[in-house]
């Protein structure tokens, strides 16, 4: 099956986790982030990623700043405080996601 | 750390791949420049140009188009809530009485004077309506002048937005039961209707006009504050 579609649906959540736990990053470093945090099993394309940034940015869950990085410009993303809230919220939903699937994988007992 | 001529380059990059919006390029230059960077890293032997490649294969021309896109769609979303915000609030006090105070003038002209008066009163609100238009054409040009560079987030296709089509509805509707109208309120009334329809619809022509005004001067000041070097000085 393929991997990155099972991690699709996630892909919210992961962000805002991402920003949770790193404070302000950029595109390309939350890419980086995911990949280094899952050991090379979530590649988020930059298809998938600044759709899903730019939503969330003018749904108010995600501010940005437009800063210079030496010859170039970068956007900083972070959450704001509905972004936070919004973080306990999709933490507890995948929780309990996870917690879903594991009723439907997990080898039986009885 | 990539040149700046470099960096030109990938700007290039993204108008020659119909990525014209600088509010998106900032982003993809980024994007690609710290692959790249990446690459020539992991890879010393690899020159720009070929890491260039590599980095393109992966965004692919589809997810360039993707992009732009979605941030379309996201923008059209934000933008028709906006609209609605703004306009809804003509819709409460003290703006509401805006509204009334022109129904009420037309409504007092046609019970108590002549029809010249009337006409009169009508084209008053007709060059109301023609004003507000031209200010709304002036604060859109003077948008584009201020830009040196496009911008979706202030993308004319997102400020054009009207009323125009209910002046035919209402024209449509008053021609085609003329008959039943005439019969049930007679040809006087059917004659007001479509008077005080044409004034409605002005009214609500000149609202939208205001809201026009406001939503441009809003994503304006948004777009200086986050986009300053997009902006002549």
């Amino acid at each position: 099956m393929n991997k990155s579609a099972l991690y699709k649906g996630c892909l919210e959540p992961i962000i805002i986790q991402l920003l949770k736990d790193n404070g302000r990053m950029y595109g390309y470093q939350i890419t980086q982030k995911a990949r280094e945090l899952t050991k090379g099993h979530l590649d988020i394309t930059e298809g998938a990623l600044y759709p899903l940034l730019h939503r969330l940015e003018e749904e108010g869950i995600l501010e940005t700043e437009i800063e210079s990085a030496g010859n170039r410009m970068r956007k900083y993303y972070s959450l704001t405080k509905a972004g936070k809230k919004q973080s306990v919220q999709s933490f507890n939903e995948l929780q309990s996601f996870l917690e879903n699937l594991s009723l439907i994988f997990q080898p039986k007992t009885a | 750390m990539l040149s700046d001529e470099q960096i030109q380059e990938l700007y290039a990059y993204c108008k020659r791949k119909s990525i014209s919006y600088y509010d998106i390029q900032v982003e993809i230059v980024d994007h690609m420049a710290n692959a790249i960077e990446e690459k020539m890293q992991t890879n010393e032997s690899l020159t720009f140009k070929q890491a260039l490649e590599l980095v393109h294969f992966s965004f692919g021309n589809l997810g360039l188009r993707e992009i732009v896109e979605a941030k379309t769609t996201t923008m059209r979303k934000k933008y028709r809530k906006m609209r609605k915000r703004l306009f809804y609030t003509y819709f409460t006090f003290p703006k509401i009485l805006l509204a009334i105070m022109i129904l009420l003038s037309v409504i007092t002209v046609d019970r108590f004077l002549s029809e010249p008066y009337l006409i009169a009163n009508i084209i008053l609100i007709g060059l109301i309506a023609a004003i507000q238009f031209l200010r709304v054409e002036r604060d859109k040009s003077k948008l584009r002048r201020t830009q040196h560079e496009k911008l979706l987030m202030t993308d004319p296709q997102f400020f054009d937005f009207s009323f125009y089509y209910l002046v035919f509805i209402l024209q449509i509707l008053t021609s085609l039961f003329k008959k039943p109208f005439d019969l049930l309120a007679g040809e006087e009334l059917r004659s007001n209707i479509q008077i005080y329809g044409i004034v409605v619809i002005m009214i609500l022509y000149i609202i939208n006009s205001l809201v026009k005004i406001e939503m441009l001067n809003e994503v304006q000041k948004e777009a200086k504050n986050k986009y300053p070097s997009a902006f002549a000085n």
